[in-house]
């Protein structure tokens, strides 16, 4: 879902840093797939903005904002 | 009554002073203040000479075709711009007088070389003011947003260059959604440059309230386009002082106009200013597929590392506990062998104590048939004592009156009595009793 404070720097940097921890290998399986889970909502978030074309993005803010 | 001359006659006059008075051909420096081109191959000017913005001095001049076409092309070649109102030209002319058209230059040669440098030299001068300055750079100072999704565009809604930025924008094959807004402003002549840094200021009061990514500027067409306005100073310091980067996309094949300069990004066309726009969107998709990718490989490993982790522990515990029903088992038989071995010992020993109690009972049993033996010996010995033979052969008798021994009753005189041998039984009566013995 859209918010706010969304930003394809904020989320890549993000995506990155999920990354890095994936490489340092530090993390045990529940943390892992809670990673993995992130990143794919980013990855899914940022491609659909991409396509999101201005009045939808109006749109699910006007929806953040009621609900 | 005053001495007069006609019109034509003074026309006439002027014609030949004019003739008398001026030399054949004149170089001069003017500014082309309007340019027209007759059906013909003619071409009409306004020349001008300025000082500040008032017009200091204004004449007429005319290339003829045969002249223009050579003194065209050969300005083209050298300047890379057609003659164009705005234009500082040094040419060489002679002063024509008709007598109904009045004055004019007649134009016969035009150095090229001569607006190339004025034109440079200008140019030069407000670049170097602008570096100076620090204004070159100072939009540079930007960093081109990751995804420019919110463009506000400048151009002019009838520009063609405008209608392929934004066909190429709403046309681009991956469905990539990019937010554009017109700011309009026009785009040639003298209120060019003025409308263009309007158009910058209104973008940036939008921008207060709904932020934009970048600035576009853009213009498209074909190469009779006067570039002019782009070269401007004070556009030149708008741009740069943009509190947004600006990509220009002025769609014209000569060097970079000084809008160009100070502008973040520079593309040639709109159309490629667009897709330019397109590749901020492509790269920042094509490196979230790669970190995504990478993310995969990374997590794939890391869930078979913890597999193998996990199969590892199972062969192992499998082993283990083989070992441990092993062991058990090993333990348990030989435990059992144990019991065997210690249960026939036990056995064996029991047997042996048996076999020796056995045997001592045999023994004590053999000593004790002996004993019983020699007491029957004895019995027998004694028995054969007592045998009653003995007495009747030792010639004592046995004597009883009705079945009981005398000894053991009363006889009384009269009785019968049975007296036995050894060999025979004799009947008497009883004649008399008397005391015998104790």
């Amino acid at each position: 879902m859209e918010n706010k404070d969304f930003s394809y720097d904020k989320a890549i940097g993000r995506i990155e840093e999920i990354l890095q921890v994936l490489e340092s290998g530090e993390k045990g399986m529940d943390e892992l797939s809670e990673l993995v889970k992130e990143a794919a909502e980013l990855v899914k978030q940022c491609k659909g903005k991409l396509r999101m074309t201005e009045e939808e993005i109006n749109k699910a803010l006007n929806l953040e904002e009621e609900s | 009554m005053h001495e007069a001359i006609s019109l034509l006659e003074l026309n006439q006059l002027i014609k030949e002073t004019l003739d008398i008075q001026l030399a054949p051909t004149y170089w001069v420096v003017a500014e082309i203040a309007e340019i027209n081109h007759a059906r013909q191959g003619h071409a009409y000017l306004e020349l001008v000479e300025k000082e500040g913005n008032q017009i200091a001095a204004k004449i007429r001049a005319t290339i003829w075709s045969y002249t223009y076409r050579s003194l065209a092309s050969r300005f083209k070649s050298v300047t890379g711009q057609d003659l164009k109102s705005g234009m500082k030209i040094l040419a060489q002319v002679s002063v024509t007088f008709h007598e109904v058209y009045g004055i004019s230059l007649n134009v016969k040669e035009i150095d090229p070389n001569y607006t190339l440098g004025e034109r440079a030299r200008i140019r030069q001068e407000i670049i170097d003011r602008l570096a100076r300055e620090g204004m070159l750079e100072f939009n540079k100072r930007f960093k081109l947003p990751a995804v420019p999704q919110k463009i506000a565009v400048i151009s002019s809604s009838t520009a063609a260059g405008y209608g392929d930025f934004v066909n190429q924008i709403k046309n681009n094959r991956f469905g990539y959604q990019v937010h554009h807004r017109l700011f309009q402003a026009t785009l040639q002549g003298v209120e060019a440059a003025e409308t263009i840094i309007q158009a910058l200021k209104s973008v940036h009061e939008a921008h207060q309230k709904h932020p934009f990514d970048a600035i576009v500027l853009i213009r498209g067409g074909g190469s009779q386009l006067d570039l002019d306005c782009f070269d401007d100073y004070r556009l030149a310091i708008e741009i740069a002082k943009s509190e947004l980067p600006v990509i220009t996309g002025i769609g014209h094949e000569r060097d970079e106009t000084i809008a160009d300069l100070v502008a973040h990004t520079k593309m040639k066309t709109p159309t490629a200013t667009a897709e330019f726009i397109l590749s901020g969107f492509r790269e920042f998709e094509d490196n979230l597929e790669l970190l995504w990718k990478q993310i995969e490989r990374n997590a794939a490993q890391i869930w078979g590392w913890e597999e193998r982790k996990l199969r590892d522990l199972e062969n192992k515990l499998g082993k283990l506990s083989g070992t441990l029903i092993h062991r058990s088992g090993e333990k348990l038989s030989f435990i059992l062998k144990q019991i065997k071995t210690l249960s026939q010992k036990q056995l064996t020993v029991n047997k042996i104590s048996l076999e020796n109690q056995l045997v001592s009972l045999q023994k004590a049993g053999r000593i004790r048939v002996k004993m019983e033996k020699e007491k029957l010996e004895r019995l027998q010995t004694d028995l054969g004592r007592l045998n009653p033979d003995r007495f009747f052969e030792m010639g004592y008798t046995r004597s009883e009156i009705s079945g009981v021994p005398v000894h053991k009753m009363r006889p009384k005189t009269g009785d019968i009595m049975s007296t036995y041998s050894g060999v025979m039984k004799i009947e008497s009566k009883i004649e008399k009793i008397e005391k015998y013995g104790k």
